[in-house]
C-alpha cells in the first residue's frame, strides 16, 4: 500500500528543488507544510494526491492542522544564516520536536531528517545553527521512530544560499583568508542531495543511520573562492589572517553586538573545521553519478546571475508600477514582468537608449522624465516597451485593475483643473528632458523615433 | 438528392449547407476549420476575470504578451490572444500584396468567428447592379434574422436598411449610447434636416431573448473576448446545426488547392492539401458551391484555371469598405464611473444621406466600457502617467466610429496569380483606392464631426485613422452575379458560367459593395440560391 508523506521546508532551497523531481504520484497523499505567504507557483499546480497545508512549524498550534495517517516526516525546514540562539533552538529543534511528537499520536512511523556536517565540527563555539540540529539528531535517536539522518555539507546550485556569502567574498578586490583558507570543503550539488533523499524515501531506507553528503571533489577554501572568482572573470589576490585574530576579536563583539556582525563566530567555524563527508553506503552507492566542483560553481554562479538579473527586473517593475499608477505593485504583478522579460528582446536600440532605461528605473521621477522624452523623441526606445507592457499587465490583473477603473473624483471642475496640473507637468518634464537629453542624443549620432529598417536591437 | 461539395465553412459555407440539408441532400463539407478555445469561466463577466483567473495576464494579453500593441501601433484594439487562430494561415499560403492588407482566414467558422454582429439587409438602392431586387431577397432575410438571431428597431435607420421580419427586441443601452441617443431624439429634426445625417439601433446578431441553447445576453462585456453564453451568433453555431443532420459530412484539416474538371469543363474533383500529414488529396466532386470567401474562392478558381489550361487569369473588380476610424469623447460622460457589465460593441448606427444614395456612408457607433486601454494610450501624444490620469477620467466618455465607404468594381483592383520557382503559385492581390475618395473621406469626416458636435462630443481628428483597405473584411466582386452568361462571371442564382456544375455561394458574386455590413447579404443570398437551385 502507497504510503503518505508529510514535506516540511517544500518552498526552501533544496524543498523546491526537490519536489519538482520527486515522483508525487508514488504516494497516496503528499502534505506540503508551507507559509501562507511563502507558496510558490510551482506548487500550486502539483498533482491531486498533493495538499498544502498552510502553517508555521514554530506555530503551537500547527500540530492541529497535521493531518491522520501520515507514515513518512521528510523534514527540510529549518532556519540558517544568522539568527539568535533561542530562534535556532524554536525552529530547529522545538518544532520538530513538537511535529514529530504530535504526528506519532497519528500513526507516523518514519522520518528523514535533513541535518548538517556542522554537527560534526570539532571547533564549534556559539555555533547556534549547529547545536540546535544536534539537538535535534538526538531527540530523534531517542524518539523511538524508525529514522534516516542526511547530513550534506555545503549544498551548492542556482539559489545557493552559502555561495552568496563565498561569492561576495571572492568577487572581493583582496580577499581575506582566515586560517589561510586551509580548511576542506566538500560542496555537494543542490540536484544530488535531492537525488539522494528520492533514494532513501524509495528504498524506504529508515535504519537508524545517520549518512553524510558531500560531492566527489575535496578542496582548500582557498581553492574554492579561486575557483569562483576566476570563473567571474577575475584574478584574485588574497591576503591570509591567521586564525587567531579574527576569532579573538569575534569572540569578545559575538557576545555584545551579535546582531550587528557581518560575520558572528557560528559563521566562521567553516574556515575552522573540514567539512568533510564520511564514506558510507548511500555515498558509495550514488556519488559515482554526483556533479563535479567545477559543475557545481558553474551553476551557482549562473543562478546567482539568474537571481541578480531578477531582482533587477523586480526592482524595475516597483519603481515603474509606482510611476505608472501611484500604488506598490503585487507579487503577482512582478511575476509577471519578469515574465515578460525573460520573454521578450530587450536588448538596447542604442548606447541612448541603455541611458534612457538606466536612469528611468532610478525613481518615478527619472522614469516619468524619460517617459516624456521617449514619447517624442525616442518612441521606439525599450523603456516605452517596457511601460506600455507593464500597464497593459497591470490593467489586466487582480486588484490594480479596479484602480485604473476607477474614476475618482467625479467632480468635472476637479479634474478639470487637476488635468491643467498634470499637464503642465508633464509639459515641465518635457522641457526639461529635452534640455539634456536631446543634446546626449543627437551626440550619439541615432535617431529613435523611427526605426530604420533593417535596424535591430543591439 | 444530390450531393454537394461545400468549400468554407465560414458565414456562407454553414447556411448553404443548412438550407440544403433541410431539402435531404447530401452535403460534405471541406475546410481547413483551425479551431479555438471554448470560452473559460462561462458565468464570469469581464472584471471577475481578472479576478477569479488563475493568469488572467496570459488570458488577456497571451502566453507571450502577443495582444500588446507596439509603440509605433495606432490600434485602438488587438483581438484577443485566444482568437489569434481565426487569423492563422497554413503554411506555404503565399500572398503578394499591392495597396490591400487582408486578414485570410482558415478557422471553423472563418473570419466572422471574430465579427462584431452587424447585420444590415440591403435595400433596392443597395441591390441596383444584382439581378434581384429586395423583395426578392427579403423572404431569405428573415430566414436569416430566425436562425442567427438579430436585434432590430423600426426607426430613423430604417430609410438606409429595410426593416424586416423576425427581428428581436433591443438589448438595453449602456449609459453613454444611451446618452448620445437622448440627445439625437430632442435635436433630431435640425440634424435630419441640415446634415442628412441619421441615428438608430444598430442590427446585430445577439439575442436578447433565450434561442434555443444558446442564452440571451447577460451582459457580461466580454463580446470581444468569445461570447461565453453564444448570444453573440458566430457560424460555428450554424456549423454545430448542421453536424447534427445525417446527411452532413465535415471534413477538416484539408486546405483545397484547385479543382479539376474534364473537356465538357464539367468539374470531377477538388484536390486539398491534408496541412497536418501535408499530403495531397483528393475528393470527388458531383456539385461543387465555393464558399470560402472572395480571396479563398478566387484562388481556388485561379489555380483550377492554371493547373488545367496552363493560363494565368485576372479577376477583377475586388471590392471592400474603406474604414474611418474616428474615436470622439463625449463631454456629458465625464466624470462619470462606465459600467463594464454592458453590452461591449455597438449599440448604435449612424448613417449619412448622400446625393448619390448608393453612396449612402454608414458608421458604427462604439462607446468605451470593457476594452483594452494600453493599444490607444500608446498613440496618445502624452507621457504615460499623464495618459492614465486622462483614461481614467474618460474611459466612460470615450467612443469610436467606425465609418464605412461603400466600394464599386473597378478593373485596376484585381486577383491573379504569379508562378514561383518552385513551381507553385501565389495569389497577386492589387488595389487601387477610387478616385475622389479624399474627398468623401473629408466629407464624411466633416458631416461626423458636426453631427457628434450637436450631441456633445469631440472627435480629435489628429487620433482619427484611415484603416488600410483590407482591414474591413468585406472582400467581394470578383466573380459578379450577371445575366450575361459572360466568362468569369455567375448567373443570378451564382451558378458559374464556365463550369456546369459549380455554385459560388460567397461574396466573390456580389456586384456592388454598399456601406454596410455584408455578411447578413451573404448569408441570405446563400440561402436563396440553395432555394432556388437545389
Amino acid at each position: 500500500m502507497k504510503s503518505s508523506i508529510l514535506i516540511t521546508g517544500a518552498s526552501g532551497f533544496v524543498g523546491k528543488t526537490l519536489i519538482g523531481k520527486l515522483e508525487l504520484s508514488e504516494f497516496n497523499k503528499v502534505y506540503l507544510l508551507v507559509p501562507e505567504q511563502d507558496v510558490p507557483d510551482a506548487l500550486k499546480k502539483l498533482g491531486k494526491n498533493v495538499v498544502i497545508l498552510h502553517g508555521d512549524i514554530t506555530d503551537p498550534e500547527v500540530h492541529k492542522i497535521i493531518p491522520d495517517n501520515i507514515n513518512i516526516l521528510l523534514h527540510m525546514a529549518a532556519i540558517t544564516g544568522k539568527a539568535a540562539k533561542a530562534e535556532y533552538e524554536k525552529v530547529n529543534f522545538e518544532a520538530f520536536k513538537d511535529i514529530v511528537i504530535s504526528g506519532k499520536q497519528k500513526g507516523l512511523e518514519k522520518v528523514l531528517f535533513i541535518s548538517t556536517i556542522a554537527v560534526k565540527f570539532s571547533k564549534r563555539n556559539r555555533y547556534f545553527y549547529s547545536f540546535s540540529k544536534e539537538k535535534a539528531e538526538q531527540f530523534l535517536d531517542g524518539s523511538g521512530m524508525e529514522y534516516s539522518i542526511l547530513r550534506p555539507t555545503m549544498i551548492l546550485g542556482s539559489g545557493s544560499p552559502v555561495f552568496k556569502g563565498f561569492s561576495m567574498f571572492a568577487g572581493l578586490p583582496l580577499i581575506p583568508l582566515f586560517g589561510g583558507g586551509k580548511a576542506i570543503v566538500q560542496p555537494v550539488h543542490l540536484d544530488d542531495v535531492c537525488s539522494t533523499i528520492i533514494q532513501i524515501l524509495t528504498k524506504s531506507i529508515f535504519k537508524g543511520d545517520t549518512y553524510d553528503i558531500g560531492g566527489p571533489d575535496k578542496l582548500s577554501i582557498r581553492e574554492f573562492l579561486k575557483k569562483i572568482s576566476e570563473l567571474k572573470g577575475k584574478r584574485p589576490k588574497f591576503l591570509s589572517i591567521p586564525m587567531w585574530i579574527p576569532v579573538s576579536i569575534i569572540s569578545v563583539l559575538d557576545r555584545i553586538i551579535y546582531s550587528f556582525l557581518p560575520l558572528t563566530l557560528g559563521q566562521l567555524a567553516t574556515f575552522r573545521n573540514d567539512s568533510v563527508a564520511e564514506d558510507n553506503i548511500i555515498l558509495k552507492e550514488l556519488s559515482g553519478g554526483f556533479s563535479d566542483i567545477n559543475a557545481m560553481i558553474k551553476d551557482s554562479v549562473q543562478g546567482e546571475l539568474d537571481g541578480q538579473k531578477y531582482y533587477r527586473a523586480v526592482r524595475e517593475c516597483r519603481v515603474f508600477t509606482k510611476y505608472l499608477i501611484g500604488k506598490k505593485s503585487t507579487a503577482y504583478n512582478e511575476k509577471k514582468y519578469v515574465e515578460f522579460l525573460s520573454k521578450t528582446d530587450t536588448t538596447h536600440l542604442n548606447g541612448f537608449d541603455k541611458f534612457l532605461s538606466g536612469l528611468a528605473v532610478k525613481s518615478p521621477l527619472f522614469t516619468k522624465i524619460c517617459d516624456a522624452y521617449s514619447r517624442f523623441f525616442f518612441q521606439h526606445s525599450l523603456l516605452r516597451k517596457k511601460l506600455g507592457t507593464l500597464f497593459a499587465i497591470l490593467e489586466t490583473s487582480p486588484v490594480t485593475y479596479r484602480y485604473i477603473d476607477d474614476i475618482g473624483s467625479k467632480n468635472i471642475f476637479t479634474i478639470l483643473i487637476n488635468l491643467g496640473f498634470r499637464g503642465a507637468w508633464f509639459a515641465f518634464h518635457l522641457f526639461v528632458s529635452i534640455l539634456f537629453f536631446l543634446p546626449l542624443q543627437i551626440l550619439t549620432g541615432r535617431g529613435g523615433n523611427k526605426q530604420q529598417k533593417g535596424e535591430g536591437r543591439e | 438528392m444530390s450531393k454537394i461539395t461545400v468549400i468554407g465553412s465560414g458565414p456562407s459555407g454553414v447556411h448553404f449547407a443548412l438550407s440544403l440539408l433541410k431539402k435531404g441532400h447530401l452535403v460534405e463539407m471541406i475546410d481547413v476549420g483551425f479551431s479555438g478555445e471554448t470560452p473559460v469561466n462561462p458565468n464570469d463577466s469581464f472584471n471577475e476575470l481578472k479576478e477569479n483567473l488563475e493568469d488572467p495576464v496570459k488570458y488577456f494579453l497571451g502566453e507571450n504578451f502577443e495582444a500588446v500593441v507596439g509603440t509605433d501601433s495606432a490600434s485602438v484594439y488587438e483581438f484577443p490572444p485566444h482568437k489569434q487562430y481565426i487569423f492563422k494561415n497554413p503554411e506555404g499560403y503565399d500572398v503578394e500584396l499591392h495597396g490591400f492588407e487582408p486578414h485570410l482566414s482558415f478557422a471553423r467558422g472563418g473570419l466572422a468567428e471574430a465579427w462584431t454582429g452587424g447585420s444590415y439587409a440591403f435595400n433596392d438602392t443597395d441591390l441596383e447592379d444584382f439581378p434581384f431586387g429586395y423583395s426578392e431577397i427579403e423572404p431569405f432575410y428573415n430566414e436569416i434574422s430566425e436562425r442567427i438571431g438579430l436585434i432590430g428597431v423600426d426607426d430613423d435607420l430604417s430609410r438606409f436598411f429595410p426593416y424586416h421580419k423576425n427581428l428581436l427586441p433591443p438589448l438595453d443601452l449602456d449609459e453613454h449610447s444611451q446618452s448620445l441617443f437622448n440627445i439625437y431624439e430632442k435635436k433630431k429634426d435640425k440634424l435630419n434636416k441640415n446634415l442628412g445625417m441619421y441615428l438608430g439601433r444598430s442590427r446585430i446578431a445577439t439575442l436578447s431573448k433565450d434561442q434555443g441553447s444558446r442564452k440571451k445576453c447577460d451582459y457580461s462585456g466580454r463580446c470581444q473576448w468569445g461570447c461565453p453564453s453564444d448570444s453573440l451568433y458566430v457560424p460555428t453555431i450554424t456549423l454545430n446545426e448542421c453536424l447534427n443532420y445525417k446527411n452532413f459530412k465535415y471534413i477538416s484539416g484539408i486546405l483545397i488547392k484547385h479543382f479539376d474538371y474534364d473537356n465538357n469543363n464539367r468539374i470531377t474533383a477538388v484536390i486539398g492539401f491534408d496541412v497536418a500529414k501535408k499530403t495531397e488529396k483528393v475528393f470527388k466532386v458531383e456539385t461543387l458551391a465555393l464558399a470560402a470567401g472572395t480571396i479563398g474562392s478566387s484562388r481556388i478558381f485561379l489555380d483550377s484555371f492554371l493547373r488545367k489550361e496552363g493560363k494565368i487569369i485576372k479577376l477583377a473588380g475586388l471590392m471592400d469598405n474603406r474604414q474611418i476610424l474616428a474615436p470622439f469623447i463625449n463631454l456629458k460622460m465625464i466624470g462619470k464611473q462606465f459600467n463594464p457589465d454592458s453590452y461591449q460593441y455597438h449599440q448604435l448606427a449612424v448613417g449619412i444621406d448622400t446625393d448619390d444614395p448608393k453612396s449612402y456612408i454608414h458608421g458604427q457607433i462604439t462607446t468605451l466600457k470593457t476594452g483594452m486601454m494600453q493599444p490607444p494610450f500608446q498613440s496618445m501624444p502624452l507621457d504615460f502617467k499623464t495618459g492614465i490620469f486622462l483614461g481614467r477620467h474618460l474611459h466612460s466618455s470615450f467612443g469610436v466610429v467606425n465609418i464605412n465607404l461603400c466600394d464599386t468594381r473597378r478593373d485596376d483592383n484585381y486577383l491573379t496569380l504569379s508562378q514561383n520557382n518552385e513551381g507553385g503559385s501565389k495569389l497577386v492581390i492589387n488595389y487601387k483606392p477610387p478616385e475622389g475618395e479624399d474627398k468623401t473621406i473629408k466629407f464624411s469626416l466633416k458631416k461626423m464631426g458636426k453631427f457628434f458636435g450637436k450631441l456633445g462630443a469631440v472627435i480629435p481628428m489628429f487620433q482619427v485613422q484611415l484603416r488600410p483597405m483590407g482591414a474591413s473584411v468585406h472582400y467581394s466582386g470578383t466573380i459578379p452575379m450577371s445575366g450575361s452568361g459572360n466568362p468569369l462571371t455567375v448567373s443570378p442564382n451564382c451558378k458559374s458560367n464556365d463550369f456546369s456544375n459549380l455554385y459560388i455561394v460567397d461574396g466573390s458574386t456580389f456586384p456592388f459593395l454598399p456601406s454596410k455590413n455584408l455578411t447578413f447579404t451573404l448569408m441570405a443570398n446563400a440561402v436563396r440560391i440553395a432555394d432556388a437551385e437545389f
